[in-house]
């Protein structure tokens, strides 16, 4: 009986292991969610052409960042895709390396770094994800002001600012928004304090399937994440671009130093500039950089132009400099603040 | 050949095992020591005391020393006498009963997170089947509060404080209970003079292996809590974040030596017995 | 009848204890077979409309090489305990004293540090042995050992092996034969025992993975985490019945082989 349970055990076990033991080809890189921006749809595509995986990654922007700060001297990572803000501080901090991907000259000057440290390969905007048939009657938020009411409370979150850029983007935004600066972060502070008596939870991961569910009602995060809950998950979805103004953000990627699949890697960045690769990202409604890769339906399924003349640019040098201390800052007044 | 005594096992024997324990947990103590002494705050002694003294951490370091002691409290408290029946009586479904109480010991604390949303959540099961029945979500959005995590954590401690205690049950030795029993002594005496003084080591070593585990389990913490925070997510924050690597290994300094504290505390009492 | 009515209230605080545990298992593995509005769970319709057993190929399909990799780990780890643990016990089996008893202490004393500081104490102390796993592999193992080790040693002093390893001695026998014929026989439910227990440890191992895994070391609840956050429900909860059907077959050959051993597994974080 025994050896008849130990045969069996090691024919499961033999069995199992097969497949992971074969080699392949891959590219790593930080900041993968499946969820965002179409990541699962684009390295799907990518490996289906290729043959190379690029396997799914749930840091954050700023994770990311510290994480591969931290392997400096043994990198595992060979690229990372970040929010604006929080891929330029890691080239400020030395973690890239210079290249400059194929389709490089069709990305508008403003939106890369000129020694090919950084560039964009999507912007999305700040908006309010709001699933309408959980809000429990509340009626739709339409500004920043309206988030304070009453009848949100338990209703909204917010990524952990020290986690997620999209976040980070956000936050940094109101706190301008509001009067604030890049060394001033009290009028932003002031308001998340406000806020933080409506707030359901700081998710560190993405909560994109629980807005889906009703799980949590409203979710201050890109647009794009919105629209695809809305028009490829035919979820009870409303975007809402606040009325006061909001934020348009840089999604860009860096090639880091010493990639371990260098080779891999720029053929993968590469790739990710093409017309077909771009196009996969506007089915995650992030509206590709490269102008030709806008499908002609996308633009009607987002809101209008109007609406979008209250984003505003933020500047991403002061963005990234400013970093560190409003994460502090928002960790320990808002998260850790009593 | 000639027929000689065979010598005990020599101790070297155990070599191999202690080289890997010495390369993979004494090197790596040593590393994160080293790496409390490097901080920005000021050395070691510095680092080590200013877990106290920030707010934050002392807080993490105070909820999680409640809610761990609390639900292993709790847990031993509700599993007794489940344990004492397992050990005692031969039923049914018994041989099933234990497998399903041993299930959760393969669980990590975030899958543990995630049955608590899916019951408790804002639209979890829990609510849903409340809503239907009675037209009022009953427990909706509880898993994200104080009760949610005490509700998690308890998951995980059940099973290991019914496994423990059955276990310690089965060795006690019937014929003292059953001389008590003869010698005149009531049911409540029984318990309080011979079965509970003779469990002694074994709810210290369980009261020891679920307050560690809880303690040290950060997976539900990191998925449920919007702000009531223990020391491994504080650990987690800092070290992923912000690579605060001399802040976190002070923090993780405290919460090992706590923890090894009472496993010490545990291990005594089970060498009185 | 006192007696009677203190079992029936264990009876019905076992029931309690049992309906707790198996309560949001159920309402998973359902969840993951029919569709979970017929739970009062409301879902989205992202990747396919239904397709209950489709949800399980999915499952694969994004999260397949997780599932093998911790397959491969739990075996690695297995194997390991065997090599390094079956001498360790062996040393011990006879032995008392000072020595023996530190020996012991020090064996178990990972057990008493929280997966966290034992992780961040790796990735401080060799770097660069992440991208290999061989990092992860030592924290599973750290885990694993105590248990295999106190599995197998108390089958080697349960058996009166000294006095059948003299006789076998006297007979003739070397040590190689002693330790083939007599000793692993003896010490086999022990190795049994302990080497499921390792394999439970490794399969369910988060606290010190999640921070030692890279993208191409990830284990199985890692991905969990990443299914928790990132899939809808179905999956998520397919997923996990992956992950039950795994475990449960080792528990249920660990209630048969060793039902004692169980109960300290306990302190398995």
């Amino acid at each position: 009986m025994r050896t008849r349970i130990g045969l069996l055990l090691s024919a499961v076990l033999a069995g199992a292991a097969a497949p992971a033991t074969a080699q392949e080809k891959l590219v790593v890189q930080y900041d993968c969610i499946p969820n965002y921006a179409n990541w699962g749809g684009v390295t799907a595509l990518y490996k289906q052409k290729t043959g190379v995986t690029v396997p799914p990654d749930p840091k954050g922007s700023s994770v990311a960042l510290a994480a591969i700060e931290k392997e400096k001297d043994h990198p595992v990572a060979d690229t990372a895709y970040y929010s604006g803000a929080i891929g330029f501080a890691a080239a400020v901090k030395g973690l890239h390396q210079p290249y400059k991907p194929k389709g490089w000259e069709k990305i508008p000057s403003d939106l890369k770094d000129p020694d090919g440290l950084w560039w964009t390969v999507h912007t999305g905007t700040i908006a309010f994800l709001v699933n309408t048939s959980a809000l429990g009657g509340a009626p739709v938020p339409r500004s920043w002001a309206d988030l304070l009411k009453p009848e949100y409370k338990g209703k909204i979150a917010y990524d952990d600012p020290t986690w997620g850029g999209t976040s980070y983007t956000m936050v940094y935004g109101v706190n301008a928004l509001f009067g604030g600066d890049e060394k001033n972060f009290r009028p932003g502070l002031d308001y998340f304090r406000k806020l933080d008596a409506s707030v359901l939870t700081y998710p560190r991961e993405s909560i994109y399937n629980s807005v889906l569910r009703g799980e949590v009602p409203i979710w201050i995060n890109a647009d794009g994440n919105g629209y695809k809950m809305k028009y490829s998950d035919n979820g009870p979805i409303e975007v809402v671009l606040p009325s006061e103004g909001t934020f348009s953000m840089p999604l860009v990627m860096g090639m880091v130093r010493g990639a371990p699949h260098a080779e891999e890697t720029r053929r993968y960045l590469d790739w990710l500039l093409t017309a077909e690769a771009q196009a996969e990202f506007a089915k995650g409604f992030f509206r590709p950089i490269l102008e030709e890769a806008i499908p002609r339906d996308l633009a009607s399924k987002f809101l209008g132009a109007a609406e979008y003349r209250r984003a505003r640019n933020l500047d991403l040098s002061k963005m990234a400099a400013a970093s560190d201390a409003l994460k502090r800052a928002w960790l320990e007044e808002i998260r850790r603040g009593r | 050949m000639s027929a000689r005594p065979a010598p005990a096992p020599s101790a070297a024997w155990t070599a191999p095992a202690a080289i890997f324990l010495i390369a993979a947990f004494v090197v790596p103590a040593g590393a994160l020591l080293r790496a409390a002494s490097l901080g920005s705050v000021g050395g070691f002694f510095a680092e080590l005391l200013a877990v106290w003294t920030q707010p934050h951490t002392r807080r993490a370091l105070g909820n999680g020393v409640l809610l761990s002691a609390g639900v292993s409290a709790a847990a031993m408290v509700l599993c007794l006498a489940p344990a004492r029946l397992l050990a005692s009586r031969r039923f049914r479904g018994r041989g099933a009963a234990r497998l399903l109480l041993s299930l959760p010991l393969a669980f990590s604390g975030v899958i543990v997170g995630f049955l608590a949303i899916v019951m408790f959540g804002r639209v979890g099961f829990v609510p849903a089947l409340s809503r239907a029945l009675f037209g009022r979500p009953f427990g909706a959005g509880v898993a994200y509060a104080l009760p949610g995590l005490i509700l998690a954590y308890l998951f995980f401690e059940i099973p290991r404080a019914v496994l423990t205690l059955e276990a310690a049950f089965a060795r006690l030795d019937p014929e003292i209970d059953a001389a008590a029993r003869s010698l005149g002594a009531g049911r409540l005496d029984r318990l309080r003079r011979v079965t509970l003084p003779a469990l002694r080591p074994a709810l210290a070593g369980t009261f020891a292996t679920t307050f560690a585990v809880s303690l040290g389990s950060y997976g539900a913490a990191l998925i449920l809590s919007r702000r009531f925070s223990v020391l491994p997510v504080e650990i987690y924050q800092e070290f992923t974040a912000f690579g605060n690597d001399a802040g976190a290994c002070a923090m993780a300094i405290w919460l090992t030596v706590l923890s090894a504290l009472v496993s010490g505390w545990a291990a005594r009492e089970a060498s009185r017995a | 009848m006192p007696d009677r009515r203190a079992s029936l209230v264990s009876g019905a605080l076992l029931a309690l204890l049992l309906a707790v545990v198996a309560a949001p298992l159920a309402v998973v593995v359902a969840g993951s077979v029919v569709d979970p509005r017929l739970l009062g769970l409301s879902s989205e319709t992202w990747i396919g409309a239904s397709r209950p057993a489709g949800w399980f190929s999915y499952v694969l399909e994004l999260y397949g090489r997780q599932l093998g990799r911790s397959a491969v780990l739990a075996s690695i780890t297995v194997a390991l305990c065997f090599a390094l643990g079956f001498p360790a016990a062996y040393g011990l089996a006879a032995r008392r004293g000072r020595l023996a008893a530190s020996l012991r202490i020090a064996f178990d004393a990972p057990l008493a540090v929280p997966g966290l500081a034992v992780a961040i104490g790796l990735l401080l102390a060799y770097p660069g042995g992440r991208a290999s796993g061989i990092t992860l592999a030592a924290g599973h193992l750290l885990y694993a050992l105590p248990f295999f080790v106190r599995a197998a040693g108390n089958a080697l002093s349960s058996g009166g092996l000294p006095e059948l390893e003299e006789a076998a001695a006297a007979a003739g026998a070397s040590r190689w034969q002693r330790l083939r014929r007599i000793v692993l026989p003896v010490a086999r439910p022990g190795i049994l025992a302990g080497g499921l227990m390792a394999f439970t440890i490794s399969w369910g191992e988060f606290n010190v993975s999640f921070l030692l895994a890279t993208p191409t070391t990830q284990t199985y609840p890692s991905a969990l985490y990443l299914t928790y956050t990132t899939n809808s429900f179905p999956v998520a909860a397919a997923a996990t019945t992956l992950f039950l059907a795994a475990a449960l077959p080792a528990l249920w050959l660990l209630q048969h082989v060793a039902a004692g051993e169980a109960a300290q597994f306990g302190e398995a974080a």
